[in-house]
């Protein structure tokens, strides 16, 4: 049997608590399209070492794994160039397409998968870029993160005594630096 | 039913008013884009994007398991788009997929990890058993119609697939406490590293369930307790290998009711509560390997052991499995995926008075092989799917299940999907060799000798499978990227379903007495069609709302091949006690950064049984759920959950025997949760 004081009550509650609902809007973008720009400035701040291109106006390789957002996203990277190099976002397919990467963008939630694609690129040469990453610490240089709502990078200290590509002081500065 | 209406009409207003104050915004929520993109494993065993798999999916997020405030893995399946979950009793639960409900439903397969928790001796699944604390579950993947080519035997009407998290390595942990009117529950996780390549992840989680009602408002003797813990280790071989091992461990006590019959005179069935025992554990391995970016090598192995202890029925049962699965890529375009499998089971079974089997130990072997190959022409935007799989066991005999499945993209934004597969539900033990007595009828006062009559279900041994040849269509359309239809249709031809055929009465001696023993012969002959629809319509209104909608129909047609004067009542018993239209609306608004509000309304139709013992029914209804949640401190979170507000108490199921049926009572609960 319904029990009709409670259903009054209950709904008594429900309308109170819609009455409450006022969302608050921040003015957001959309976050892909900042993560976008944060993989096109960390690109900016890095330095790849001077054997890199053997023409100064040879591409500069963008690659990116992952179907979410970001990496279609990506795109409109396109043809925006880091130093004078044009850049060109290519999706890896196979594994012979990461011999061609300076910079790698992963976005994963299977960390097996992860591991294997961090082992495929030559971080000393590549500059890894991975979204969100709960598996940061298993691998990887740069990790997109939110912190308070808004986006930050961590930058990986081993990594670091490790690369061959030097990140600007500026970069660093703004950077989390983790273990 | 003013009530109904307001909250409907206030539930629909309140996105419109947000969705007016903010029209000029960029809605592109990335929550919502990555839970259409979520990366699911179960379709093809191959990572594919959800919206583009041509099958029936869903997948629970975590999140969603979250803001359900599920307590238990039939709570999380509750309300998920075409799945009919119902609460038997305190701690029993029907759940099934495109009809055929039961306490046993038996036309679903439903695995945690990939390790099948369907028992074989009822070809069911002891929902009660599972108590798992929730926070370690990552996703439950739910699939619509067969899925056998891959999964095998008794995914026919729906698989179910429960992932738990891997260990990440990081220190951290979370101890949750709940109080509630129907149960109470204390849970503790923690996870860390042991080395670089080492990791682990560890949970407890103990439980108290209320009794419930039984139709006549007085409390049944079915409370319990609940105990299970598990431990898992994740470890990276290499960059391309992993392995990991993994085990739970369980022991639950309640009190259970039953109802007994009585084998001397007076003859008359009473109900006697007695205690049910179950305790259980599993130790898994699973091995695998990158051989590159688009191939894999898995083996798995697990050993799974139980214990089911209750007045009619004593049941240990072990058993062992091996799986080997590779995919990769023979040529461009073409995802081909092969494997097998062997599993070995063996269950000692105790009977009594009502239960007993024609051997008390009893040993199942199961192989299989499988292949499929999934082709991509990128030119026609096509996907296709082929394959089949070929099962054998001491059962039955040896099963092959294809199937071929087929998606078109014609644009980014729509998926059109088709499919027809065969699915067998292999014999249950119990159908192939047990002997049930199901009901003592008191002598007939003109019978001068005063013979007792006895109701027998007995097994077949050459019970054979069940059969279905299924069709499915399904259209999914995201027209913004904050809005998503999905609509699913399907067509299921059955054979060789599960009959009763009366046999002839004779005079036999059971249980020391002489009865008119009067045999219900199990066989294969009910045969007959499923049709059904199951929509689900998605629309993050703002960033702070969310609405799903979903709504299922089915309409399932049977008949018997050799009708006698029980057909008309199994026909019942299988068809009518699952739903035939049920829809829900969910609400999930966060209030503040720290206040969310998940509102749930949710309509059931009607659930009857017209059984020769009398006529069955609930009635059909609305009800509805509501959780609070207040992240109070960056660790600390509390929440009141409330679920069935609107009955203070009302049935949910009808059982195979009416005297377990139950009461199930409103609930209100509070949880308290830490993490570090």
């Amino acid at each position: 049997m319904m029990n009709n004081l409670s259903i009054k009550y209950y709904l008594t509650f429900v309308l109170l608590m819609m009455n409450i609902i006022r969302p608050v809007f921040s003015e957001d973008n959309s976050p892909s399209a900042v993560k976008v720009a944060y993989i096109y400035n960390i690109a900016k701040f890095t330095r790849w070492p001077e054997s890199t291109w053997k023409d100064a106006n040879a591409p500069f390789v963008l690659c990116s794994y992952g179907e979410d957002s970001v990496s279609k996203a990506l795109i409109i990277l396109e043809n925006k160039k880091i130093d004078k190099h044009p850049i060109t976002v290519v999706n890896v397919e196979k594994d012979q397409d990461f011999q061609y990467c300076h910079a790698l963008y992963i976005s994963t939630d299977d960390s097996r998968l992860y591991r294997y694609l961090l082992s495929q690129v030559d971080q000393q040469k590549v500059l890894t870029i991975t979204d969100e990453s709960s598996f940061f610490d298993s691998g990887g240089f740069v990790n997109l993160v939110r912190e308070n709502k808004r986006l930050r990078f961590q930058i990986s200290n081993q990594q670091l005594s490790e690369t061959k590509l030097i990140l600007s002081s500026k970069l660093l500065k703004l950077s989390i630096l983790v273990d | 039913m003013n009530y109904i209406k307001w909250l409907a009409i206030s539930l629909t207003l309140i996105p419109f008013y947000s969705y007016a104050d903010n029209s000029e915004q960029d809605f592109t929520e990335i929550d919502f884009e990555e839970l259409m993109k979520i990366e699911v494993t179960s379709v093809s065993k191959k990572n594919e994007k959800l919206s583009e798999a041509a099958a029936a999916i869903y997948v629970v997020t975590e999140e969603e398991i979250r803001r359900t405030g599920a307590t238990s893995i039939p709570e999380a399946l509750f309300l998920v788009p075409g799945v009919d979950v119902a609460k038997i009793d305190s701690n029993k639960w029907a759940v099934s997929i495109r009809g055929f409900n039961g306490r046993f439903a038996n036309k679903l397969l439903v695995m945690i990890d990939g390790r099948s928790i369907y028992t074989p001796t009822s070809s069911g699944v002891y929902w009660e058993s599972l108590n798992y604390l929730m926070s370690e579950i990552k996703r439950i993947e739910v699939i619509r119609g067969p899925g056998a080519t891959l999964w095998g035997a008794n995914a026919v009407n729906g698989v179910i697939n429960i992932i738990t998290k891997e260990a990440t390595g990081k220190e951290a942990g979370t101890l949750s406490l709940t109080m509630g009117t129907e149960s109470q529950g204390i849970g503790a996780s923690v996870e860390n590293d042991i080395s670089d390549k080492t990791k682990f992840r560890a949970y407890a989680n103990g439980r108290k369930l209320a009794e419930s009602k039984d139709l006549s408002g007085h409390d049944q003797d079915n409370e319990g307790k609940y105990v299970q813990a598990g431990l898992r280790f994740d470890l990276a071989l290499d960059d391309d290998q992993w392995l990991t091992l993994q085990g739970d461990i369980y022991q639950h006590d309640q009190r259970q009711q039953f109802s007994v019959s009585n084998f001397e005179d007076p003859y008359l069935a009473n109900i006697q509560s007695g205690d049910v025992d179950l305790i259980g554990g599993n130790i898994g391995a699973r091995w695998g390997m990158k051989t590159s970016i688009d191939s894999e090598l898995n083996i798995r192995t697990n050993y799974d052991f139980y214990e089911h202890n209750d007045l009619q029925f004593k049941e240990t049962r072990n058993t062992l499995n091996i799986e080997i699965e590779h995919q990769f890529t023979p040529f461009k375009n073409h995802q081909l995926i092969w494997g097998g499998g062997y599993r070995w089971s063996q269950s000692d079974i105790e009977g009594s008075a009502s239960f007993s089997t024609s051997s008390s130990i009893q040993n199942l072997d199961i192989w299989n092989l499988f292949i499929q190959d999934t082709m991509a022409l990128p030119e026609q935007n096509l996907s296709l799917t082929f394959g089949t799989k070929i099962e054998g066991n001491t059962n039955s005999s040896t099963e092959i299940q294809p199937n071929i499945r087929l998606s078109w993209l014609p644009s980014n934004k729509v998926t059109l999907w088709g499919a027809i597969s065969r699915a067998v539900r292999v014999p249950s033990q119990v159908e192939s060799g047990s002997t049930i007595n199901i009901q003592v009828i008191q002598p007939s006062e003109f019978d001068p000798t005063a013979t007792p009559g006895l109701l027998q279900i007995v097994g077949n041994n050459g019970f054979q499978s069940e059969e279905l040849n299924a069709y499915e269509l399904g259209f999914r359309w995201l027209p913004t990227s904050t809005l998503s239809f999905d609509v699913a249709t399907f067509y299921n031809v059955y054979d060789d379903l599960l009959s009763y055929d009366i046999g002839d009465a004779e005079i036999k001696n059971v249980n020391g007495s002489t009865f008119y023993v009067i045999p219900i012969n199990l066989d294969n002959n009910l045969e007959g069609y499923s049709y059904g629809t199951e929509w689900l319509v998605t629309w993050q209104v703002t960033r702070q709302s969310r609405l799903r909608f979903s709504y299922s129909f089915i309409d399932i047609k049977l008949k018997d091949k050799a009708e006698n004067s029980f057909s008309s009542e199994v026909i019942s018993l299988v068809a009518d006690r699952s739903l035939e239209h049920q829809a829900s609306l969910w609400g999930s608004f966060d209030l503040s950064d720290s206040v969310e509000l998940d509102l749930r309304l949710y309509y059931a139709s009607e659930r009857k049984w017209d059984s020769s013992g009398g006529d069955y029914s609930i009635s059909d209804g609305f009800d509805s759920d509501l959780r609070i949640g207040w992240q109070a401190t960056k660790a600390l979170s509390f929440s009141i959950i409330g679920r069935n507000l609107l009955h203070a108490e009302k049935q949910q199921f009808i059982t195979e025997s009416s005297s377990t049926d139950s009461l199930i009572e409103r609930s209100i609960a509070i949880n308290a949760l830490y993490h570090w």
